[in-house]
């Protein structure tokens, strides 16, 4: 098995005179899970459709599993499956029979594809749903055979294009905790998503996306540190707290200091060494904290700092 | 969504099938779209109660053209011209004739529809007509019966034939001052010789056979219900356009070509099935005769291409399933009208015709299996009306084609 599950290199595509994707270029290695983070609009199922081969890019090449991939019938779409952003079956059919037209279409024999059926029906919890018409699921539901028609024949990489959007709190918990599954199980994960919390959840790696470019690229880790981002003490206090903040200038553990009303939010480079020198300078100067809170910096933050906009804009 | 921790289940990038060919997903898409019309209760009875019910109550508005008229008969003379003229009428295969003592019991039984026309043969025609005098032959008959002109002409042949024979034979009496008698022998033996050879009866405008009265309208239904039922159809495939299973399936090794061509195969098969199942319950149920059956295998085959092709148009142009079925039924109903579907092209105006024979496919096929059904023409007398109706099949198969084609590839 390849150690690259996908790559696109260079990818631009246009729609008339508006650039959707422009010089967009990343690499999902087998086993991975990598997320295209980005708000509505972003470029980010234009970038998934080139990568699935269902447009083809103005510029670039795309690769998945060691095969160049293209629109029409090519090898490198036997290594991919899609879990579109929209449930894409038939509702008037049951999970199996959706399952199983699909199955046909990526090749699979007649016993190969009754084995497979079973399998994946397993994998989403739907065998005892398998013979009920789609269109009587839940939401929950619909989204996991969404996922199923998807896994049938055993994809190096699974692309889903935000998977839980519309989805009630209880199957999204349900979606992502099989998504893990999957991932521990070796499969590559293309993950798009505006949803932050899940992109920090799911994903090994994160690709930044806004405008259809790519502005970031890494691991969490990696993401706030590139763009100075630290963990920040947020402090309530009686008072005003610029004496506070002055006595605070110049202590090697604080960052930079911004004061509010009654507020003081002093940005450190380690909160849980930080936390009892602050306590006690503001003892020190006479400040009363009321209130303290510690707020880690989050991928919300570092799209903030990269674009000037927050995610849900 | 449940995966176990070491689930054997998930094992990727591991190897699982072949690209399929373009027949298997051809296959696999014709397959489903007739599992979808099979669990379609209103798609299933357009197909297959909607027709039947047409063809029942349309069908028993018109009498079953045995082919047989039946006749009343006062033959008031046995001899000279009247003998000719009851000589000629039960001679007649077409003819079934009952002798009546008096005029106005014919003219009872045709008022009642026991017997379809009369002839009142008066008991001295033949001394009248050859007393120079004018011989009258009385033809009662119902005026909205088609036995009508054919027993006016037959009657027509026969008194034109004594006519001849007695104006030969008078003009062999003044020239060669012959006795009368021998005169009309001689000419009798010259009008004979005159008209043998020369006479060949040619059945004009029907088959000879039997023709149900449901047969006009079962043929009319089959074309009407082949192309509404696709042009409906079409709402089908939009579906599989705006339910995302065209752009999934396409992020399989499957061709927009592949799917595009699957899309249309199943178009055809269910246009076809319609097709046969109008044909052959009409046989069954209702004793429909389809002449020919190369004529009515070639057309049903033909037009359902042409169906087909309409139908993928029409799932490429709507935006909607619901527009496919808005815009499908009154095209549909107009063409079918326009075509000969409601009612016979002959009896529309010549201009009509033209038109019919233009903008509609429906025209060639009524008018090639009413050639078939009702005068028993074979495929050669047809050939025309197939021609056309694939050139029709070929133009909107490769508009249809060109245009799904390119709206899968936008998505």
């Amino acid at each position: 098995m390849p150690t690259v599950a996908a790559s696109c290199v260079g990818l631009r595509k246009a729609y008339g005179d508006r650039l959707a994707v422009a010089d967009v270029g990343f690499t999902v290695h087998a086993g991975e899970s990598y997320g295209l983070l980005g708000p509505n609009g972003a470029g980010k199922t234009t970038t998934i459709s080139v990568l699935c081969g269902l447009l083809q890019a103005d510029a670039g090449t795309v690769e998945v599993g060691g095969a160049p991939m293209r629109t029409g019938r090519c090898d490198a779409k036997q290594h991919l499956g899609l879990v579109p952003q929209d449930i894409a079956l038939y509702p008037d059919l049951t999970a199996r029979e959706n399952l199983r037209f699909f199955g046909r279409l990526q090749g699979l024999g007649r016993s190969e594809l009754r084995t497979r059926v079973d399998e994946v029906l397993e994998i989403v919890a739907l065998e005892d749903r398998a013979g009920d018409r789609v269109e009587s699921f839940s939401g929950g539901m619909k989204r996991r055979c969404n996922i199923a028609a998807a896994l049938l024949h055993h994809p190096q990489l699974l692309v889903l294009d935000e998977p839980t959007v519309g989805v009630d709190p209880q199957s999204r918990a349900s979606i992502l905790d099989g998504i893990a599954a999957l991932q521990e199980h070796g499969m590559a994960v293309l993950y798009t998503t505006h949803y932050m919390e899940e992109a920090q959840r799911l994903c090994d790696r994160i690709g930044i996306i806004d405008e259809g470019r790519l502005v970031a690229e890494g691991t969490q880790t990696e993401l706030l540190a590139a763009v100075g981002q630290h963990p920040v003490v947020r402090l309530t206090v009686d008072g005003d707290p610029s004496g506070l903040a002055g006595a605070l200038a110049g202590d090697p553990l604080v960052v930079r200091t911004s004061v509010g009303d009654d507020r003081l939010e002093v940005a450190v480079t380690d909160p849980a060494r930080a936390l009892a020198p602050l306590i006690e300078r503001a003892e020190h100067v006479g400040t009363r904290i009321s209130g303290v809170e510690v707020v880690e910096p989050d991928l919300e933050s570092v799209f903030l700092h990269l674009t000037g906009k927050a995610l849900r804009d | 969504m449940t995966a176990p921790a070491r689930s054997p289940l998930v094992r990727p990038g591991e190897s699982v099938g072949d690209a399929p060919s373009t027949w298997s997903i051809a296959r696999s898409v014709a397959a489903v779209d007739l599992r979808r019309l099979v669990r379609d209760r209103v798609a299933l009875f357009f197909m297959v109660v909607l027709p039947f019910v047409l063809i029942l109550a349309l069908g028993v508005a018109f009498p079953t053209d045995t082919g047989v008229v039946e006749v009343g008969v006062v033959a008031g003379e046995t001899t000279g011209i009247g003998g000719q003229l009851l000589e000629a009428v039960g001679g007649a295969d077409t003819l079934d004739v009952t002798f009546y003592d008096e005029p106005q019991d014919v003219v009872r039984d045709i008022q009642l529809g026991r017997i379809e026309a009369g002839i009142i043969i008066p008991p001295d025609l033949t001394e009248v007509v050859e007393s120079g005098g004018t011989g009258e032959v009385r033809l009662e008959l119902d005026p909205a019966n088609q036995a009508s002109a054919m027993l006016r002409n037959m009657l027509d042949a026969v008194v034109e034939n004594q006519a001849l024979v007695l104006t030969a034979a008078r003009f062999a009496e003044d020239r060669t001052g012959a006795e009368k008698q021998e005169a009309l022998a001689a000419a009798e033996e010259q009008v004979r010789q005159l008209t043998r050879g020369q006479v060949e009866s040619v059945t004009v405008g029907g088959s000879g056979r039997p023709v149900s009265g449901f047969a006009f309208t079962a043929l009319a239904q089959m074309i009407l219900f082949m192309f509404i039922n696709s042009l409906a159809g079409g709402s089908s495939i939009v579906e599989m356009r705006t339910f995302g299973v065209a752009g999934r399936a396409l992020t399989a090794p499957v061709t927009v070509a592949g799917l595009t061509f699957g899309i249309t195969l199943s178009r055809f098969l269910i246009a076809l099935l319609q097709g046969l199942l109008i044909a052959v319950v009409s046989a069954v149920a209702f004793g429909v005769d389809w002449g020919d059956p190369t004529v009515l295998v070639s057309v049903l085959v033909l037009f359902a291409l042409v169906s087909a092709g309409a139908g993928v148009l029409m799932g490429a142009l709507a935006r909607t399933p619901d527009q496919a079925v808005a815009f499908g039924i009154p095209i549909s109903l107009a063409m079918a009208a326009l075509g000969g579907c409601f009612f016979p092209l002959s009896v529309a105006p010549a201009v009509m015709q033209v038109v019919a024979r233009v903008l509609t496919p429906q025209a060639w096929a009524t008018s090639a299996l009413t050639a078939s059904v009702f005068d028993g023409a074979g495929l050669g007398s047809v050939v025309v009306n197939l021609a056309v109706l694939a050139g029709f099949a070929a133009l909107y198969l490769s508009f249809g084609s060109v245009l799904l084609s390119r709206r899968l590839r936008e998505g």
